[in-house]
């Protein structure tokens, strides 16, 4: 049987070689699906993580209007409760809050009016953080540190800021400078007069996507502070300080939803926050990861259908060329099941040097292909946003931090395990389409088959 | 002794119309038999039956004295006959020398060389063979077998007469050297001259030519 099998395989080489470029063609793609999807698992999982295993809590905005500028109320002792949770590995925490810079300018744009300079000349926005690396905005992509180290929670009085605004007034990491409180800002509704002297630890960079409307909207008039700094600036301890909201990490092995659900049984005022899974602030990144797990999907299950397919048909072409060859096997007293396992030896003589083949094409195709996919995905969840946006009016939304933010690269390359999956799963393809091509002529006997072949 | 026995064979295609009836013979080894009738009486059918590639609608087919129903056709196609047909059936990716050894791993060349091939075709593609050296392969490859029952269907049809002489001379001397037992359906007077016993298939019935 085997000598004969490599007899048919050797000698029918036109019959062998297009099957093997088959097998090679939908080996190599599944194998570039798997690696892809790994790919986007690794990216989604490893440096997206924090994103996907992580909620916020935030004001209900139906029935709680927040502070008198429009800003998060949440309460410190509910952020606590949550945090006490055994589900909770860690967390971080934000009080927005104004200040001004004293003896320092920050950057202005062209639309300011002489009452905003009275009161906001020289004003900035404080974001507090208890760990700064966690921070929405960091995570995001939106800002990025681009010298100096990211705040923790033992730091106080220390800050980030932007570097266009450092190099604005010639400040550089180390350097001091004073805060002073805003009596204008309306939430400064205890009327603070606090002035706080702060270093700076780092700066970042990143740049508004749309227009803004006040100088304080941009990027570069924010700074990123410890939470005692953000909070003295209204007068206000941690402890005292309402902060705008808080994002929580769920421990590696919990279920987000069913951390949420369990967390709704804490001893809390339900009605005045929402928790928002953090995916849901990344649309496009969203988006964009399950278009490249469609991608990888339909290349690993349609390469199946199709090799299942063409396969199949192709074995039926031929083995209704061999049915004559069957009925003198027959003839000779050679049993079906050998005759059978002749044939399952041809296709394993094809396939198997076919699956090392695909698996060093795939292998020096993974990568770029997955670039390629990766491309096209987000070219058309750009284009998808953008539509969108513009149809919702979501010009301001667009800001919202994480909106366009997508997958930029994936290391898409073929790891040996897949070979394996692609050897199973081919392999019972292979294995059902010369059942089918067979069976209705290893059903019949010798005698039908000559009288069919006359 | 009788190798190969009929015995109240009856056979048709449908069930009112009998092409074989209650038909009885004895085949015997070492002896060249030739079963002879018009077209459409039923030889290529009896055939099929003695070679187990169909089964009848009563009566036994018995090899040895055992009913080659309950011993398996497989086994009886595999261990007690070896079939050579009009149009040859060979295996077109196999050399004559790999046809041949599809029955027996171990067959020598020479009985190639014996039945007229030459050293340098036994090792080509059966196809580029003439009818002629083809059916040499034929029966090379029943003569190898270790099956004592040859069994052929009008082994020389695709033939001219100086070949198919020479082949049936080949096929009777061989299968003698061998105690073979060789039946042969055929319409060929030559054929049926050349064998030692000559049945007639005639009224559904198989009786010796002459009776």
């Amino acid at each position: 049987m085997f000598k004969n099998a490599f007899k048919y395989v050797t000698r029918k080489s036109a019959k062998s070689m297009i099957l093997f470029l088959v097998v090679v063609i939908m080996s190599s793609l599944c194998l570039v699906g798997l690696s892809i999807k790994d790919a986007t698992n690794k990216a989604s999982n490893t440096s997206l993580g924090s994103i996907t295993n992580s909620f916020t809590m935030e004001i209900n905005r139906q029935v709680n209007f927040g502070t008198p500028r429009g800003a998060g109320n949440v309460k410190g002792k509910d952020i606590e409760k949550i945090c006490s949770s055994k589900d909770i590995d860690s967390y971080v925490k934000r009080i927005n809050s104004v200040a001004d810079l004293v003896d320092h300018d920050i950057i202005l744009t062209s639309n300011e009016n002489e009452e905003r300079l009275t009161k906001f000349k020289s004003t900035v926005m404080l974001t507090g953080v208890n760990e700064s690396k966690k921070e929405t905005k960091f995570v995001s992509g939106a800002y990025k540190l681009v010298e100096g180290k990211h705040l923790n929670s033992k730091d106080k009085h220390q800050i980030l800021m932007h570097k266009d605004l450092a190099a604005k007034n010639h400040l550089k990491v180390g350097d001091k400078l004073l805060l002073r409180s805003n009596i204008y800002d309306a939430d400064n509704e205890k009327g603070a007069d606090e002035t706080v002297e702060v270093t700076i630890k780092g700066l970042f960079d990143g740049h508004n996507q749309g227009g803004v409307a006040a100088a304080q909207e941009l990027y570069e008039n924010n700074l990123i502070t410890d939470l005692d700094t953000a909070a003295k600036v209204y007068g206000n301890t941690e402890k005292t300080a309402v902060y705008q909201d808080a994002t929580f990490f769920v421990k590696g092995n919990k279920d987000l939803d069913q951390v949420i659900k369990n967390l709704r049984k804490l001893d809390i005022n339900w009605n005045a926050y929402v928790l928002v899974k953090s995916t849901s602030n990344y649309p496009a990144l969203q988006k964009s990861i399950s278009g490249l797990y469609s991608v990888a999907n339909k290349m690993f299950i349609g390469s199946l259908i199709f090799a299942g397919i063409v396969v199949t048909l192709l074995l039926l072409m031929w083995m209704n060329a061999r049915r004559k060859e069957i009925a003198i096997l027959m003839a000779l007293g050679i049993s079906k099941t050998k005759i059978f396992i002749q044939f399952v030896l041809e296709l394993c003589m094809v396939t198997i040097p076919a699956y090392i083949f695909a698996y060093f094409i795939a292998s020096k195709t993974a990568s770029g292909l997955g670039t390629k996919v990766l491309n096209q995905v987000s070219t058309g969840v750009a284009k998808q946003i953008a539509k969108e946006s513009a149809s919702n009016q979501l010009g301001g939304g667009a800001e919202v931090d994480g909106f366009n933010k997508m997958l930029t690269h994936i290391d898409a390359h073929v790891e040996p395990k897949y070979i394996v999956y692609v050897i199973i799963f081919m392999s019972i393809v292979m294995l059902v389409a010369l059942v089918v091509a067979t069976t209705h002529l290893l059903n019949k006997n010798c005698k039908e088959l000559m009288n069919e072949e006359e | 002794m009788s190798i190969l026995e009929i015995k109240d064979v009856t056979y048709g295609y449908t069930k009112l119309e009998h092409i074989l009836f209650e038909v009885n013979q004895n085949f015997e080894c070492g002896k060249f038999y030739a079963i002879i009738g018009k077209s459409g009486a039923g030889k290529s059918t009896l055939l099929s039956l003695l070679a187990g590639l169909d089964e009848p609608d009563s009566g036994e087919i018995l090899f040895e004295g055992e009913d080659i129903s309950k011993t398996g056709y497989t086994n009886h196609r595999k261990n007690h006959i070896c079939l050579v047909f009009q149009n040859y059936n060979l295996i077109d990716y196999l050399t004559p020398l790999e046809n041949v050894r599809l029955v027996n791993s171990k067959a020598s060349p020479s009985i190639l060389l014996d039945l007229g091939l030459e050293q340098s075709q036994i090792n080509r593609s059966v196809m580029k063979l003439s009818g002629g050296q083809q059916q040499r392969v034929a029966i090379a490859r029943a003569l190898t077998s270790s099956a004592p029952i040859i069994l052929a269907d009008e082994p020389t049809g695709n033939l001219d007469s100086d070949t198919a002489s020479e082949i049936i001379d080949i096929l009777k001397a061989r299968a003698k050297e061998r105690n073979k037992c060789v039946i042969v359906v055929t319409h060929s007077k030559e054929v049926a001259d050349a064998a030692d016993v000559v049945y007639e298939l005639k009224d559904k019935k198989l009786k010796k030519r002459g009776e």
